[in-house]
């Protein structure tokens, strides 16, 4: 599988008058998951728009695999877009709906592949009703399906977890992993941390318009060294091992919360990792548990929008 | 099926799709054919067919009042049926009402419900988009201009009263010309109007105003004021039936200023007219920002 990048941004900025909504912002985005993270009005939405051709960028380059999705109706053709309103686009039937995706890509048999895309997501491509009868997490696995109707090479999905019960939200994280997986570049937005989680651990996260980090975040969580890293640990000797770890230097800071727990903060995770079980062994102390707090998804996340 | 190894298990997860896919130009026809639906109301519930099935009435009544006198009434005075030229004239507020219902319902939906995004991140780019929108706006605007006179045509040639043989060529290439001019013409103008407003009713009440307003302005200052006749430059509805007329040589307004401009003026000022909706509404649509 390729790992050459399939969307590229170069240097883009997006201004509507005095409003600088995406301001310098460059990466690129291989085969697999990538999410695309942010507080709102952080500039999520303007930069898939520019990804997907619907906005021309202020300053700046964007390439779909090697192109400018503007420009280029034959690589808007291999994008395929998940969008995040609410609204219902037409009033036709789900079927009807994909169909007429379907048709727009020029699919020698829109038909099959509208009822192949529905199935796809759990519906049922004979159901006759309209698409303002369907509950909110139907009309989403509609609009996924539409997004995937055409086999695209990039796929942009904003929010597209939305409105979907657990059991939804695992099948859709199950197919965007899988389409990850054969080789395709996955874009997802959402603001669902851990299931952005369990979709992948590459990110990009968005703050007040900028690119405030691009990678692994378990890495990128890693490099927060002004941070001090929190670990809880158990232990039948929380006092003894924290004075044992506070005097050797290995953590910065100690807090006791109960009679058994003990909340650490580390500057050097890798050297606490290394000291914990010798100093916990030289004062007899049993260790029961021990449990990074906030290298999760979450934490890296909060941390970089709020710095 | 007795074997265990006849078992097997197929994959139920995405297909991957092999097939052959048509050129980007297929997406045009695909959009303006569904767009000429959905303004028609074809496939759509009954109340969305009323206002489309009324305005057709209205613009083929005098065509078959027409033809039906001349059906019934053999020795009717060719006089008395109604002409070529003045068709335009008489089913003027219906090419209005028309207009005001398609070109809205082609373009303001799109925007309002986010379909716009969706067409634009796919296979058409805004040019295509609009051709197809064109097209679909044109082909209904075509059926009112075009269609009656066609039908005229051919009941007055089936009952007698037509043109010869000889003669049916050239008439049939004006009446090409008359509803073509008349159709481009009213489509470009309601798209521009349609391409300012994602709601439906305004865009249709502008579509009236921009009509109607110049012509009553206008008409009242040739008549009444005593304004240059070049002012009626600015009736696009008075432009069409006045280009009719001319087209097929029956001049309706003796003693009337616009008979002052020649032919090819009045056809410059309707293909102003034309040009000025065409470009406003492909301006538009470069600077609009498709939401998703």
């Amino acid at each position: 599988m390729s790992t050459e990048p399939r969307v590229v941004a170069e240097g883009v900025s997006k201004w509507f008058g005095s409003l600088v909504a995406v301001s310098d912002v460059s990466f690129d985005v291989g085969p697999g998951v990538t999410a695309l993270l942010g507080p709102n009005g952080a500039g999520k939405s303007t930069m898939l728009r520019m990804l997907c051709g619907l906005a021309r960028p202020s300053r700046g380059t964007v390439r779909v695999l090697g192109r400018d999705p503007r420009a280029d109706v034959d690589v808007a053709r291999a994008i395929g877009l998940v969008p995040q309103q609410e609204s219902v686009f037409e009033p036709l039937t789900a079927h009807g709906f994909v169909r007429l995706a379907a048709t727009l890509h020029g699919l020698a048999d829109p038909g099959a592949a509208a009822a192949a895309a529905l199935e796809l997501v759990g519906l049922d491509p004979a159901d006759t009703r309209r698409l303002p009868a369907y509950s909110k997490g139907m009309r989403q696995r509609v609009k996924v399906a539409q997004g995937l109707v055409h086999d695209p090479a990039v796929v942009v999905l904003d929010e597209p977890l939305t409105g979907l019960d657990p059991r939804q939200r695992a099948a859709m994280i199950a197919l965007f992993q899988g389409f990850g997986a054969e080789g395709r570049c996955v874009l997802v937005s959402s603001h669902v941390l851990d299931e952005v989680e369990r979709l992948g651990s590459r990110i990009l996260v968005m703050s007040q318009g900028r690119l405030a980090a691009a990678g692994d975040f378990r890495e990128l969580r890693a490099l927060m060294d002004d941070r001090p890293l929190r670990v809880r640990v158990r232990t039948d000797r929380p006092r003894e091992l924290a004075g044992a770890l506070l005097e050797a230097g290995t953590v910065v800071g100690a807090r006791l919360d109960g009679d058994q727990v003990l909340e650490l903060d580390t500057n050097d995770a890798r050297e606490l990792a290394r000291a914990l079980a010798p100093a916990a062994r030289d004062r007899d102390a049993r260790l029961l548990e021990v449990l990074p707090l906030d290298a999760d998804l979450e934490g890296v996340f909060r941390y970089l929008v709020q710095r | 099926m007795s074997s265990q190894q006849e078992a097997r298990l197929f994959g139920l997860g995405y297909r991957r799709y092999d097939g052959p896919r048509r050129r980007p130009a297929w997406a045009i026809l695909t959009l303006a054919v569904f767009t000429l639906r959905r303004v028609l109301g074809l496939g759509r519930g009954g109340r969305h067919k009323v206002l489309p099935a009324l305005t057709l009435v209205i613009a083929y009544a005098p065509a078959l009042v027409s033809v039906g006198f001349a059906a019934l009434l053999e020795d009717l005075p060719v006089d008395d049926l109604i002409t070529y030229g003045e068709y335009m004239f008489f089913i003027g507020s219906a090419l209005a009402l028309f207009a005001a219902l398609v070109a809205p319902e082609a373009l303001c939906p799109d925007r309002r419900s986010g379909m716009l995004g969706l067409y634009l991140a796919g296979p058409l780019d805004r040019d295509r988009y609009l051709a197809a929108k064109g097209a679909a706006v044109l082909a209904a605007m075509l059926a009112i201009t075009l269609g009656p006179l066609l039908f005229m045509l051919a009941a007055f040639v089936v009952a007698g009263y037509g043109p010869s043989a000889g003669e049916t060529p050239g008439l049939l290439l004006r009446i090409l010309a008359v509803g073509g001019t008349a159709a481009l013409g009213y489509a470009a103008v309601s798209l521009a109007v349609a391409s300012f407003t994602t709601r439906r009713a305004a865009a249709a009440v502008g579509v009236v105003l921009v009509l109607f307003v110049p012509v009553i302005a206008a008409r009242s200052a040739v008549e009444s004021a005593g304004a240059p006749a070049e002012l009626d430059l600015l009736s696009f509805p008075f432009l069409v039936s006045e280009l009719s007329y001319r087209i097929f040589d029956e001049f309706h307004s003796e003693g009337q200023p616009i008979e002052e401009l020649s032919s090819w003026v009045v056809a410059a000022g309707l293909a102003a007219w034309t040009a000025a909706g065409a470009l406003a509404c492909w301006l538009r649509y470069r600077r609009i920002e498709a939401h998703r």
